[in-house]
């Protein structure tokens, strides 16, 4: 998945710098690209962090729901942060991109978007 | 692709996971070689329900997504059409996460100490803590 994610960010970092003509803004948004690249990694990193416990928990035959509900309590807030800053990189993305340009960058968008369909909602 | 990563980590991601997989080993287990043929339709209707529950969340919460990444694919969409949708997801996947604590639950109320252990030797989830790191 890291190899996947890399291929992922270098493709749009490739597609941002292709129709973004002016530099300045350009580098910016591939800035903006670098910091979704991180909450990614980070995202993976807490996953499985998370998973961990909760196997651990699970395969306690003494665990209490209470224990559980901490966990997805705990795995929640991180998720809820993750969403909180991935969406405001979305909006800085549209301050910083004309409509024109977040247009031409639609066709990786679509393409990523097929994919995630195909995957559906991960458990 | 970067969507797909958006998909699974950032907005799909229920976190239940290893819920899921051991409900599938209990399954595996039940039918391999758990006890009295009234008890094993007693488990295996538990899980059943589990399963039912996983399918009818996928659906949803990919229903979901989808919109959330439609509306966040528009140029002129705001925080404000978004934060609606992902709310109605995050509602959606905490009612999801209780209901498989209480499957979980349910099974493990129906078994004993043993059998559990037979199913789930300790050991594979037994070092989160180093997982993390500490």
């Amino acid at each position: 998945m890291v190899a996947n994610a890399e291929k992922a960010f270098d493709e749009l970092r490739a597609a941002v710098t292709r129709e973004i003509k002016d530099p300045a803004r350009a580098k910016q948004s591939v800035a903006l690209v670098d910091e979704m690249d991180q909450i990614v990694a980070a995202a993976d990193r807490d996953r499985k962090v998370h998973e961990a416990r909760l196997r651990a928990l699970n395969e306690s035959y003494d665990s209490t729901p209470e224990q559980l509900r901490g966990a997805f309590r705990d795995y929640n807030a991180l998720r809820n942060d993750w969403q909180a800053r991935t969406l405001e990189l979305n909006l800085r993305a549209k301050t910083l991109v004309t409509p024109a340009e977040w247009q031409a960058l639609a066709k990786v968008r679509e393409q990523a978007a097929r994919k995630a369909a195909q995957i559906g909602a991960g458990l | 692709m970067l969507w797909a990563l958006l998909a699974l980590y950032i907005f799909g991601s229920s976190g239940t996971a290893p819920i899921v997989a051991a409900i599938d080993q209990v399954k595996d287990s039940v039918r391999a070689d758990l006890v009295a043929p009234q008890r094993k339709a007693e488990l295996l209707a538990i899980v059943e329900r589990a399963e039912e529950a996983t399918k009818e969340d996928l659906k949803s919460r990919g229903h979901g997504m989808k919109e959330l990444l439609r509306v966040a694919h528009l140029h002129a969409s705001k925080a404000a059409d978004i934060q609606p949708l992902l709310q109605n997801m995050r509602t959606d996947t905490d009612a999801y996460q209780e209901r498989m604590i209480g499957y979980r639950f349910e099974l493990k109320d129906k078994m004993s100490r043993e059998e559990w252990a037979k199913v789930f030797p300790p050991a594979a989830g037994a070092n989160w803590k180093m997982d993390r790191g500490g």
